[in-house]
């Protein structure tokens, strides 16, 4: 298991994240009913008082080699026979949604308006206890582990500029040969592979002009993501391969962004 | 962003912002909804997939157990990310297990490739001509399979 937070990683003090989302799939629980809401819903009350369903997020998988490296895609077409919903209990001060459902575990940090960015090894202890009460949930109910098949870990930040001419002054991705740039987005991906050199994951990032809702300001959302196979199918996998895609997407981040940047964000080392 | 699990409620900081040209309510349906065309062996072979979908347990009246919808969507990906249009879509037939066997008999070629679950796909493929058998293990990595089937398409 990798150190929660490596001495060579950057840190910085107000970086421009707002939203943290870690994520699990498993192989699907084949029992999983509309009764399961309301287990979900007790397990955990005492932090999570709201709740609303949605549609569930597709089965995804990271595959290599083919003639396509974009991401992949979400094919409606293919709907399993019931749809079971995904299920969303939020906390009550806005910053933390879990996101539950037959085949999927996933908890979001979202930034409000007062909250402080807790960072990463200040979020996952909180993914780890709320995986685990969840797994103990369908231990008991189902009498089934969780197999996971795929994790995933994304950043989202926006950064603010009074106009999108200025984006190159945060990001080394804008070009700031543009005098009136209007709009704007870009994506590339990378492949990683694991120890034994095999590619098990892809770390995606992509670049989008932004504004405020009131207008008065413009930004860019800069989201960069990790998704893949963890090394076997246990929740230990599941955890070390977050803390490895936290690992890249930090030096990711860094490798993007301006010495201003830095220096406005709070870099501390 | 390509993954729709990072979702923005109301009373996230993020959702003060909307990407160029959008409204809120279009950019969370982009979220969920927005996709590329899907490829040609997709497309031809979705009524196929929508089909084996359906299948009740029994199907094959020996006991066959309905498609399972992870091993389904996997072997959808895959396909997506072999299409190619110098070569037919490959036969996708249904396992009494609940797996799928997607196979191609062309150009003195016998290529088949069972997909047991997400990630974990035995293949087979027989070179009519010179008699030689080969049998691979894949998982995420299609490398392989991609240049079995530039031997198959270059033998055209």
């Amino acid at each position: 298991m990798p150190a929660l937070r490596p001495d060579y990683l950057p840190k910085y003090s107000q970086p421009p994240l707002v939203e943290v989302v870690l994520g699990v799939q498993f192989e699907k629980i084949r029992d999983w009913s509309s009764l399961d809401a309301g287990g979900v819903r007790e397990t955990f009350s005492s932090e999570f008082q709201g709740y609303e369903e949605h549609p569930p997020l597709e089965p995804r998988f990271e595959t290599f080699g083919g003639l396509r490296p974009a991401p992949p895609k979400l094919q409606l077409k293919l709907a399993p026979p019931v749809i079971k919903p995904r299920l969303w209990l939020t906390s009550a001060d806005g910053t933390h949604l879990l996101q539950i459902q037959h085949d999927r575990f996933v908890l979001n940090w979202r930034r409000t308006s007062d909250a402080m960015y807790p960072h990463f090894e200040g979020i996952l202890p909180y993914f780890e206890r709320y995986l685990a009460s969840f797994e103990k949930y369908t231990s008991e109910r189902f009498g089934q582990k969780l197999a996971m098949t795929q994790c995933d870990l994304t950043y989202v930040n926006i950064i603010e500029t009074n106009s999108l001419s200025e984006g190159s002054k945060y990001l080394k991705l804008i070009p700031n040969m543009i005098d009136e740039l209007e709009s704007l987005k870009s994506t590339y991906s990378t492949v990683i592979e694991n120890a034994e050199g095999e590619k098990h994951a892809r770390l995606r990032t992509e670049v989008t002009s932004v504004f405020f809702e009131d207008g008065e300001k413009s930004g860019f959302q800069l989201d960069l993501s990790v998704m893949g196979a963890p090394e076997d199918e246990k929740t230990e996998a599941a955890i070390k391969f977050l803390c490895e895609a936290r690992e890249k997407i930090v030096i990711e981040f860094e490798k993007l962004t301006t010495p201003f940047a830095e220096e406005s964000w709070g870099k501390v080392k | 962003m390509t993954q729709s699990s990072a979702v923005f409620s109301a009373r996230s900081a993020a959702s003060k912002f909307l990407p160029a040209n959008q409204t809120s309510e279009a950019f969370v349906l982009e979220r969920l909804i927005a996709r590329n065309p899907s490829s040609d062996w997709v497309s031809e072979l979705e009524t196929r997939f929508r089909d084996f979908n359906n299948l009740a347990a029994g199907w094959d009246g020996y006991g066959g157990q309905p498609i399972d919808f992870h091993c389904a969507r996997f072997t959808e990906q895959v396909l997506e990310q072999l299409s190619r249009s110098d070569l037919p879509a490959p036969s996708l037939v249904p396992l009494s297990n609940g797996t799928l066997q997607f196979e191609w008999h062309l150009n003195d070629f016998d290529l088949e490739v069972e997909v047991h679950g997400p990630l974990e796909m035995s293949c087979y493929r027989n070179d009519l001509l010179s008699g030689e058998e080969e049998e691979r293990l894949l998982r995420a990595d299609l490398l392989h399979l991609r240049k079995w089937l530039n031997d198959m398409a270059a033998r055209n």
